[in-house]
């Protein structure tokens, strides 16, 4: 049962293994504002990432989410600069979930395979984003918005706050909940959640809507942080949060999953990107090597599966010897 | 008679929409008409559709590959490296080769290690892209008056286009595969019912290796006309390949969860498409709207194709009730 548990939340002892060697080896590793600067970073990723844990545990994908932070972010920037801060933080909310319906109704209500539907938005909410502004780049002044991405409450960020507060909420959603459990029966099983009469269609569109909110949130902390809308921002952004909610041990197949462990390989990944600029990756070569994470990541439960059949194996051999 | 339009009714309809769409262009753009932008379409049609063709297969067998602009990036690079050093005839062969290489990766990670295909060739795209950036080195490799790669995109053979020679070369090959070899329908058995086809005796993992190593080779031969066409190898060519490809596929009438694959269809597709392109350029239509229209294109495509898998699956059901 111990061993169990230490396999699930690997990626916690990875983190601080990998901190603790950090905090000994750079010096600049330690400063404040670094530390500081990877929760912020942690967190743009890791909000859009809470959505997605959702999405992966009922075994779908969003790619969209990206151009989903270059379409939200122009318009948020278009309506600050003329409705004023509240009413444009809203309206960015109330279109991320619109994006978000657009992906669910399609997915659930004509049965179509996730990934290629995103794959549609992916190019045309972009595709959006560039007309309604013609490629040009929207400068953000309100002071009370920007702190948004750059404040700080005490000694932490104001993102990690927003990061924190909806990562506990999202984890009472999923485990707390009709709907939460609604989600991870999906990934298990959707045969069996159609015959014991949960209405499937209704919880993976409200899936999707839930990722359109998060990405909604995780477009102000972004672009917040770099005070300007720009149509170009975030083209990795769906890869990045796949990767922290794999990296988070969540299954790719569905069903199984955490919101705690999302948040914390939000924070690793942070850390490892953090440390390739510390030591002066080449930026070609740090793709490369998010991608091999990635790959690692996904073939984890592989590993993991042929350890378990390897110490069944064994134990076989002993009994049958006996 | 009546049956052989029902049977072909995906393909006509297409053919009507491009007709029809051929006819407003030309109407409200004279330009259309004339023999020069025909061929010029035919050459653009060439450039998605061999790939298409390849992603057919994929398709078929139940996966599919969204390495393929990547795929089409490195082979130009490694095309242009091997061509100013060591000649053409070598360059081509590399390309092959290192295509091939990408293939069999692609298809071991998919069934060795047991990620599904799109979250596997997610990863490949990234790792390929990074390998061709940095083997290009963030540059343009220029291949100026190398007059056997230029024929591949502008030497005809007794007046026609080679690209088109090529295009109907491959598409004759693939239809002979795909519907008169045993190879064919064993992906097609693979595609429609893996486990069914495993115990039967088909070896599932090679023909999924296959099918990935057949899309990684006519990609090759997109790459081939392409370089051809931009006289470079660029590493950043290709970015859109994969929408491109994967909404020919499906608006030709390829079933996305697999088993029933369409050649003809995916042919009169890419040639559909490809008088969308031309007809919006040609009335000096902003390329953003371009990307959003066949985005637009892709989602009503799956709607569509959403919509027959469901009357399908419901047939299926009716006959087992029987």
């Amino acid at each position: 049962m111990k061993k169990i548990n230490i396999g699930k939340h690997a990626v916690v002892l990875i983190l601080i293994i990998f901190w603790i060697v950090m905090y000994a080896m750079s010096s600049s590793f330690r400063l404040g504002d670094n530390l500081k600067s990877i929760l912020r970073e942690a967190s743009m990723t890791g909000i859009a990432a809470l959505g997605m844990t959702f999405i992966i545990i009922m075994g779908d994908f969003d790619l969209s989410i990206g151009s989903m932070v270059a379409l939200l972010g122009i318009v948020m920037a278009g309506f600050m600069n003329s409705a004023g801060l509240i009413p444009s933080l809203v309206i960015v909310c109330a279109i991320g979930v619109v994006c978000g319906f657009i992906n669910g109704v399609i997915i659930a209500y004509f049965n179509v395979p996730a990934f290629i539907t995103t794959l549609g938005t992916y190019y045309s909410f972009r595709a959006m984003a560039y007309i309604l502004n013609d490629a040009n780049t929207i400068i953000c002044t309100n002071p009370v918005f920007l702190k948004i991405g750059s404040g700080s409450i005490g000694v932490i960020p104001v993102p990690f706050i927003i990061f924190i507060v909806l990562g506990v909420i999202g984890c009472i959603v999923l485990n707390r909940t009709v709907y939460g459990r609604n989600v991870r029966a999906l990934g298990n099983s959707e045969k069996a959640c159609k015959i014991s009469g949960i209405n499937t269609k209704k919880v993976k569109m409200l899936a999707f809507m839930l990722m359109g909110l998060c990405t909604a949130v995780s477009t102000m902390v972004i672009t917040a942080r770099q005070a300007c809308a720009s149509t170009d921002v975030a083209t990795n952004f769906h890869f990045d949060a796949i990767t922290v909610v794999v990296l988070g041990g969540t299954k790719l197949t569905g069903g199984e999953g955490s919101i705690f462990n999302t948040i914390i390989a939000a924070i690793l990944y942070a850390t490892i990107s953090n440390c390739l600029n510390l030591y002066h990756v080449d930026a070609k070569w740090q793709r490369i090597c998010m991608g091999l994470i990635l790959l690692m990541a996904f073939s984890f439960g592989f590993i993991q599966q042929l350890i378990v059949k390897m110490r069944e194996n064994s134990q076989k051999k002993i009994t049958q010897n006996a | 008679m009546k049956r052989l339009i029902m049977k072909h009714s995906d393909n006509l309809s297409l053919g009507a929409v491009i007709i029809i769409l051929f006819a407003v262009f030309s109407v409200m753009q004279p330009n259309m008409m004339t023999a020069f932008n025909i061929k010029n379409i035919l050459v653009q049609v060439s450039l998605t559709a061999i790939a298409a063709a390849g992603m057919t297969f994929a398709y078929t067998a139940g996966v599919f590959d969204m390495s393929i602009g990547s795929i089409l990036a490195l082979v130009s690079v490694v095309l242009a490296k091997v061509a100013t050093t060591s000649g053409v005839f070598p360059a081509v062969v590399a390309a092959f080769v290192i295509a091939v290489i990408a293939g069999v990766v692609n298809g071991l990670i998919v069934t060795k290690l047991k990620i599904q295909a799109f979250a596997a060739t997610l990863v490949t795209m990234i790792l390929i892209r990074g390998i061709a950036v940095l083997m290009a080195n963030g540059a343009d490799i220029p291949l100026y008056s190398m007059e056997s790669i230029k024929f591949l995109s502008s030497g005809t053979i007794a007046g026609i286009p080679f690209p088109i020679i090529l295009t109907v070369f491959v598409y004759v090959c693939s239809y002979i595969i795909y519907y008169k070899t045993a190879f064919g329908m064993k992906l097609r058995s693979v595609g429609s019912n893996a486990e069914a086809s495993k115990i039967s005796g088909i070896k599932t993992d090679r023909m999924i290796i296959a099918a990935f190593t057949m899309t990684a080779v006519t990609a090759v031969l997109s790459s081939l006309i392409k370089t051809a066409q931009v006289m470079f190898g660029k590493a950043t060519i290709g970015e859109d390949f994969a929408l491109d490809v994967m909404t020919t596929v499906i608006l030709g009438g390829t079933l996305v969860t697999g088993g029933k694959g369409n050649l003809t269809g995916t042919l009169t597709a890419s040639i559909l498409i490809a008088v969308i392109k031309n007809g919006l350029n040609i009335n000096n239509v902003n390329s953003y709207y371009q990307q959003l229209v066949i985005g637009m294109i892709l989602i009503f495509a799956l709607i569509v194709n959403g919509i027959k898998a469901m009357k399908n699956e419901r047939q299926i059901r009716r006959e087992g009730e029987f």
